[in-house]
């Protein structure tokens, strides 16, 4: 399988160098130190661009590889309880193209709706855009600019900007061609994973429980990205119905599907309500449901998938942001969706599987040790302060930390 | 086995594997610096918001540590950093608003004089043998439908600028989250040495900027004040402009004085545009030239040559906020490059650094003595 070879060749590099890698300190720095940072950056550029030349076939595929790992606990779940390989394979298909196909199914019900409704709104878009038009050449910019932005608020151009979203209807067959193809051959290759795993293990430990390791994050990262993309398109789609925006059902889908967008998809999601709530209903509608998306989207992204997700992922915030920036200008779109996979693949192939490189993992966002230090930092500090203002609280002084202040009154009846 | 001429430092075991000729390696060095350099060009769109977050954050990062000595907990503090990052980024803004604001409010009362000034010196220069094609090219650049045209693509330009700027606030979030958790790892960057580095890099940037924004703003009241004075219009645009391209090391204040200095032509004449050439020379010579490079090179220490180099190779790889940007860029990578390699000593010294606590050369005399 490509990914396989893709790995086994990146990985080799590493390998001889392993056996005198001594602690980071005392490392002899290589004469060819950088030469070999300019090359591997010149590499990383140029896989970039090779990645983006054939991004409609590499993004599809790509997606597929997910989608396998993602099932794969169901053929195991198969094979233990006794079914044949041969049927277990069919099964994970057939449930990979259930799932795909409900959500395609999905989007295209809710898109024709919004297609039925939308020869209602021209004249209103119309009046829009003159009215911005008017704006702008009282700024005292050019008729020719006027135009250009003006045809932005063509319906047929907000059709193309929401389909663009999922690629052109031309496109569109290609990569369901791609992507049907790839989960097939994929399932059946799937089957022999386990063990060639377990057979690498002996020879390469590293590669084997990182190549694990990556399954598990991103399956849990989207599986449970993916229920609470749910969770949120249909809190979304019920709001949008009751608020009385047109073309709620398909706002739901566009939630659900930006949820797979790490910080930057809420606002992507949440542009189409607000100009058709302003449309239908002017200020407070918009009001309404920058509101409602706002506490959906606190909740769910803030409060629920950290505490779900939990350190399956470990980036840091500003390298999952950029990572999103990065995918979406190489693979588009669907770059974006997948940005966490991809980075997290690109984090297994060089970091993970490289012990030179464990010293990063840290600086990438993995903070569990950070975590522990400052929590008892965190701890210890709170001590001292306790014990400085132990004395100072029975005197009647000092109260700048109510905390502090309210643990040393506390203590000091005991 | 070619060792190169430059190296001081002891060769060790590492030298004798040393698998390339001298020659091809730096061939290969050079050949895949290009292509690194290019791979930013092209993605300077989404890396240029980036570095200018990353200095933001670097710059308002030890606001957090007088806040955590006094028991704040750390997201209180890092609200505080986000805070005075974006008040930074809002001031930064808001003048270059104000400015770009008052200038383009500016330019219809004076399109006539500037038409007329052209004119004027595409006579002088004919008069001097030039040839008419350059005399039409100078005027064609003062003509006002071209003013007007420039400011429509500024206007135009203000959408890509809000997108990025989007981009910088929404980093600032993450970076100053993270940046509170690596002050609690026990080594960022895998060795104390790289830490060493690392802290140097962190205090010299942050140096820099003060350093810098401080002797900007003196230099931008004077030189308002001295067009003021003059009776130069809008004297505040150019004082803010003043501030802005002080961050330009060595050529900023040349941008700086070019537009004042054309509307002094345009207002009174050759006299009032010598006469604020002058004084400006004299206030940013002083300053800029003579003073400045007293704090600012004990922040950085990088040679006068390699600093107006940078400026010039950073504002063409990410555009012009490289220009702004080029000391922290021309440290990062000698950060990354020369000061971790025992081998570079000749360059780092040649880069204006010349010498580096931590290094060997450093160290072993002190430990004799």
């Amino acid at each position: 399988m490509w990914w396989n070879r893709r790995k086994q060749a990146e990985a080799e590099p590493p390998e001889p160098a392993a056996p005198d890698a001594a602690p980071a300190d005392t490392t002899p720095v290589s004469a060819h130190r950088t030469a070999f940072i300019m090359l591997g950056l010149a590499g990383a550029v140029v896989v970039s661009f090779g990645i983006a030349a054939i991004a409609e076939i590499f993004v599809w595929s790509f997606f597929a590889l997910v989608l396998t790992i993602c099932v794969y606990p169901l053929r195991s779940w198969l094979e233990r309880h006794g079914v044949k390989r041969g049927v277990a394979t069919v099964a994970v298909i057939l449930a990979v193209v259930l799932l795909l196909g409900v959500f395609v199914f999905a989007f295209f019900f809710s898109f024709a709706q919004f297609l039925a409704l939308l020869p209602q709104y021209t004249d209103e878009f119309q009046t829009w855009a003159s009215n911005v038009g008017a704006w702008l050449s009282g700024l005292g910019l050019g008729q020719q600019q006027i135009d250009e932005i003006s045809t932005w608020f063509d319906p047929g151009k907000v059709l193309d900007v929401i389909g663009s979203l999922v690629g052109s209807a031309a496109g569109f067959v290609t990569a369901g061609v791609i992507l049907l193809t790839m989960l097939m051959l994929m399932a059946m290759d799937s089957s022999p994973v386990r063990t060639l795993v377990r057979e690498l293990y002996p020879r390469r430990p590293l590669l084997a429980t990182a190549a694990f390791a990556y399954t598990i994050g991103v399956r849990r990262y989207m599986v449970v990205t993916t229920f609470l993309g749910i969770a949120q398109g249909v809190i979304n789609w019920i709001a949008l119905v009751l608020l009385g925006v047109p073309g709620a059902a398909l706002w739901g889908v566009l939630a659900f599907l930006c949820s797979f967008i790490p910080n930057v998809g809420y606002f992507i999601a949440i542009i189409p309500p607000i100009v058709f709530g302003a449309l239908v209903g002017g200020w407070p509608l918009v009001l309404a449901v920058i509101v409602v998306y706002g506490i959906i989207n606190a909740v769910v992204q803030s409060l629920v998938q950290p505490r779900v997700v939990g350190n399956a992922v470990a980036l840091s915030q500003s390298i999952t942001f950029f990572s999103v920036l990065f995918w979406a200008v190489v693979l588009g779109p669907m770059g974006a969706i997948l940005a966490i996979p991809l980075t997290l693949l690109v984090r297994m192939l060089l970091v993970d599987s490289n012990p030179n490189m464990t010293w990063t993992r840290a600086a990438l966002g993995d903070f569990d040790e950070a975590k522990k230090v400052m929590e008892a930092e965190d701890a210890a500090a709170k001590a001292e302060r306790k014990l400085r203002r132990h004395p100072a609280a029975s005197g009647g002084s000092a109260a700048a930390d109510p905390g502090a202040a309210a643990a040393a009154s506390d203590a000091a009846p005991s | 086995m070619t060792r190169p001429a430059t190296t001081d430092a002891p060769t060790g075991a590492g030298a004798a594997r040393a698998g390339l000729a001298h020659g091809t390696r730096v061939l290969l060095t050079f050949a895949a610096a290009v292509v690194a350099f290019a791979g930013i060009w092209l993605g300077r769109e989404i890396l240029a918001p980036v570095a200018v977050a990353a200095v933001v954050v670097i710059i308002a990062h030890p606001v957090r540590f007088p806040l955590e000595r006094r028991g704040w907990p750390k997201w209180a503090a890092t609200t505080i950093v986000i805070v005075v990052a974006y008040l930074i980024l809002a001031i930064l803004a808001g003048l270059l608003v104000f400015a770009s604001a008052q200038f383009v409010a500016m330019l219809p009362d004076y399109a006539d004089e500037l038409q007329a000034t052209a004119a004027s010196i595409a006579d002088t220069l004919s008069s001097l043998g030039l040839s008419d094609e350059a005399a039409d090219a100078t005027s064609s650049i003062l003509d006002p439908g071209t003013l007007v045209g420039i400011a429509a693509s500024v206007a135009d330009a203000v959408l890509g600028f809000a997108t990025a700027f989007f981009f910088v606030l929404a980093y600032v979030i993450f970076m100053a989250a993270d940046a509170a958790r690596f002050g609690r790892l026990n080594t960022v960057f895998g060795s104390t040495r790289a830490d060493g580095i690392g802290t140097r890099y962190f205090s010299g940037v942050r140096r820099y900027y003060v350093v810098n924004a401080t002797f900007g703003a003196i230099v931008a009241v004077l030189d308002g004040l001295l067009l003021w004075a003059l009776g130069i219009p809008i004297p505040i645009v150019w004082a803010i402009l003043a501030f802005v391209t002080n961050f330009v090391p060595n050529i900023g204040f040349v941008l700086g004085l070019i537009p004042p200095a054309v509307l002094a032509l345009v207002v009174g004449g050759w006299p009032l545009a010598l006469a604020v050439v002058l004084a400006y020379c004299v206030i940013n010579v002083t300053l800029q030239v003579l003073i400045q490079p007293k704090f600012v090179s004990d922040a950085v220490d990088l040679s006068l040559t390699l600093s107006f180099f940078s400026v010039v190779f950073w504002a063409f790889v990410i555009g012009p906020i490289g220009a702004i940007l080029s000391i922290p860029l021309t440290l990062l990578v000698r950060a990354l490059l020369v000061e971790p390699d025992d081998h570079a000593e000749t360059l780092r010294r040649l880069s204006g650094n010349p010498a580096q606590e931590g290094s060997h050369h450093v160290v072993e005399p002190s430990q004799a003595g």
